[in-house]
């Protein structure tokens, strides 16, 4: 009965674990890295310039949006500031969008467009604030790179107006790529790289994502040989170490429940490890 | 997680560590940082074999060659020394070798040439000379001798009366010559003659060297060599000697062999074709100096070339 409490217990263990690496909105937490915190103060210290767009790229799974999070948990109590995670191809569904955040309510069945929404805007929304001195509203885009040319421009004249604040997040491919592009060349006050933590910084991010089911709990799960080989498979892509332990912990937790004697295997976390990079594609089998 | 997918899982990853075990397996962190260190150590360990193994066989080539060239001379030659009153007071010195004949100082004459270091050389022309000693008088042979005196200084060593004969019947001759320090820059005048006055009470001390040669047993010996050897060196002194002995054909045959084993080595070349020149072939000799000249100029080679078409070889 003790050692069936055990294996329960130890199930519910890697299970937990397992879920610290999945990517949701609940795992959105910022975990302070030298190089998030740095771009984070650089983003905040933007937006409190007069500076209508900003451009923040970086490689896939930096932890861009992350950042764009706690930017907007921290900025929302001084101005009103609307968070698109989601990309928007139409010009339709994006100011349909951002009408309901704004004023919080359905778009009427006119405002359909970039100009009807700001008529509605200046009429309803301007009126009201004559007396006091404008903040204009951030609107944090995520995966800019992936919105037409053509609602660019849109938000282009809309941040023109100076009624909004735009920050574009955007994948960093070729850094030229993105400055040469024409609704960037002559409009960027302000661009923000975010690099790949380094394996000192892997191993804190770990550790800290650990650390929120309790020091005691997850003390020593991995060995320096283990952080190592984390580091080397995914060069700090944080994405892929999210990937790579949800799959290591997914069979811990199988061996756990089915296999428990694996655990007399001192090797087996690397094991573990070798199998999960094998089935994600970052080893060859 | 399904048994089946873990199933298969653990299978493809027996095959990587499979694969793992492999030697220098460059997946891993660990595997790379060994594989590079193995390289780095790979890389060091033949270096100092390479250098440890280089300098032996130089050091062997070294001493063998060196061991040969003791050899062949110890045979070929016979050294005789006869010690003759060798003093404290007269640091005559002698040099060069010397063939079945004693010197005789009395046969010396001053040449006119002075170095700058006011040394004079004394020369003995072999026609005029004393005759050598009974022992030696059925054994003629060349003699070359040098013999440094320092005449001129104040209390210098004496030097004999004959030495002080000028003769302007002696000419200096190829093969024997002494040279005297007369004439010393400082010297202060007057003591000179008194110098040389005391001289002629005394027997001049002199070390004398008496070498036998046999010419036919050296050369026997370096063929052994070089058969032993096959180092193209041999080969081209057996040409040089050769031709110094005016066998051309056979002076042709070693340079040949020596080009055979180093067909850049411009000596073979010049060997050759100064063999061939001597045996008529002038055509042939200049023909080839030329081809070598047109592949990888040489100045010895151009120099020769360039007396052997004006006629002046």
């Amino acid at each position: 009965m003790a050692i069936q409490n055990h294996f329960i217990q130890m199930s519910n263990m890697y299970t937990e674990i397992k879920e610290l690496f999945i990517e949701n909105n609940e795992n959105l937490d910022f975990i302070s890295l030298d190089k998030s915190v740095i771009a984070y103060n650089k983003i905040f210290s933007s937006l409190q310039k007069p500076i209508k767009l900003i451009l923040f790229y970086g490689k896939p799974g930096s932890g861009k949006t992350v950042i764009l999070n706690k930017i907007q948990q921290d900025i929302r109590d001084r101005t009103k500031v609307l968070f698109l995670p989601q990309t928007f191809f139409d010009e339709k569904e994006f100011i349909v969008h951002i009408f309901k955040e704004i004023f919080k309510f359905a778009a009427p069945s006119e405002v359909i467009n970039y100009e009807a929404f700001m008529r509605y805007f200046r009429d309803n929304f301007l009126s009201d604030r004559n007396n006091s001195k404008y903040i204009p509203i951030v609107i944090l885009l995520d995966e800019a790179q992936l919105y037409p040319d053509i609602l660019m421009e849109k938000i282009r004249l809309m941040a023109d107006s100076g009624y909004f604040k735009f920050l574009f997040t955007v994948h960093k491919t070729n850094k030229e790529d993105i400055i040469a592009k024409d609704y960037f060349k002559t409009r960027i006050w302000e661009s923000i790289e975010l690099e790949y933590p380094n394996e000192q910084e892997v191993n804190i991010y770990i550790n800290k994502k650990l650390k929120k089911l309790g020091e005691i709990k997850t003390k020593n799960i991995f060995n320096e040989e283990n952080l190592d080989f984390i580091y080397f498979l995914t060069e700090g892509n944080l994405r892929s170490i999210n990937k790579l332990l949800y799959k290591s912990f997914e069979i811990l937790e199988y061996y756990d429940k089915n296999k428990p004697s694996e655990f007399l295997n001192k090797d087996l976390m690397q094991r573990v490890l070798e199998m999960s990079a094998i089935t994600l594609g970052f080893l060859d089998d | 997680m399904i048994e089946h997918e873990i199933s298969e899982l653990e299978s493809k990853w027996q095959d990587y560590r499979n694969r793992r075990k492999t030697l220098l397996n460059k997946e891993t962190p660990k595997g790379r940082k060994k594989f590079f260190v193995t390289l780095f150590i790979l890389l060091i360990l033949g270096a100092v074999l390479f250098a440890i193994y280089s300098e032996n066989e130089l050091v062997k080539e070294q001493k063998s060659r060196l061991i040969n060239l003791v050899n062949t001379f110890k045979k070929s030659n016979e050294i005789e020394v006869n010690p003759v009153e060798l003093s404290k007071e007269n640091p005559i010195r002698k040099r060069e070798e010397v063939e079945d004949e004693y010197l005789n100082l009395n046969d010396l004459e001053v040449m006119i040439s002075e170095d700058g270091a006011g040394f004079e050389r004394i020369t003995r022309r072999k026609e005029e000379a004393t005759p050598a000693p009974v022992q030696n008088q059925n054994n003629p042979t060349s003699v070359k001798e040098i013999v440094y005196m320092p005449t001129a200084y104040p209390m210098a060593m004496p030097v004999p009366a004959q030495q002080q004969i000028p003769s302007n019947n002696y000419a200096p001759t190829e093969n024997q010559e002494i040279i005297s320090f007369q004439g010393y820059p400082d010297s202060p005048s007057g003591k000179k003659n008194t110098t040389q006055a005391k001289t002629t009470s005394k027997a001049p001390n002199k070390l004398q060297i008496q070498t036998k040669k046999s010419n036919a047993s050296a050369i026997d010996k370096m063929i052994e060599v070089f058969n032993k050897s096959k180092n193209p060196n041999y080969a081209i002194m057996l040409s040089d000697e050769y031709y110094a002995q005016k066998k051309y054909a056979e002076a042709e045959k070693w340079a040949l062999t020596a080009n055979d084993l180093n067909k850049d080595d411009a000596r073979s070349w010049i060997a050759f074709a100064k063999a061939k020149y001597q045996q008529g072939a002038k055509n042939i000799a200049i023909d080839i100096l030329r081809n070598y000249n047109s592949r990888m100029p040489n100045d010895a080679v151009s120099t020769l070339l360039r007396d052997m078409e004006a006629g002046a070889f």
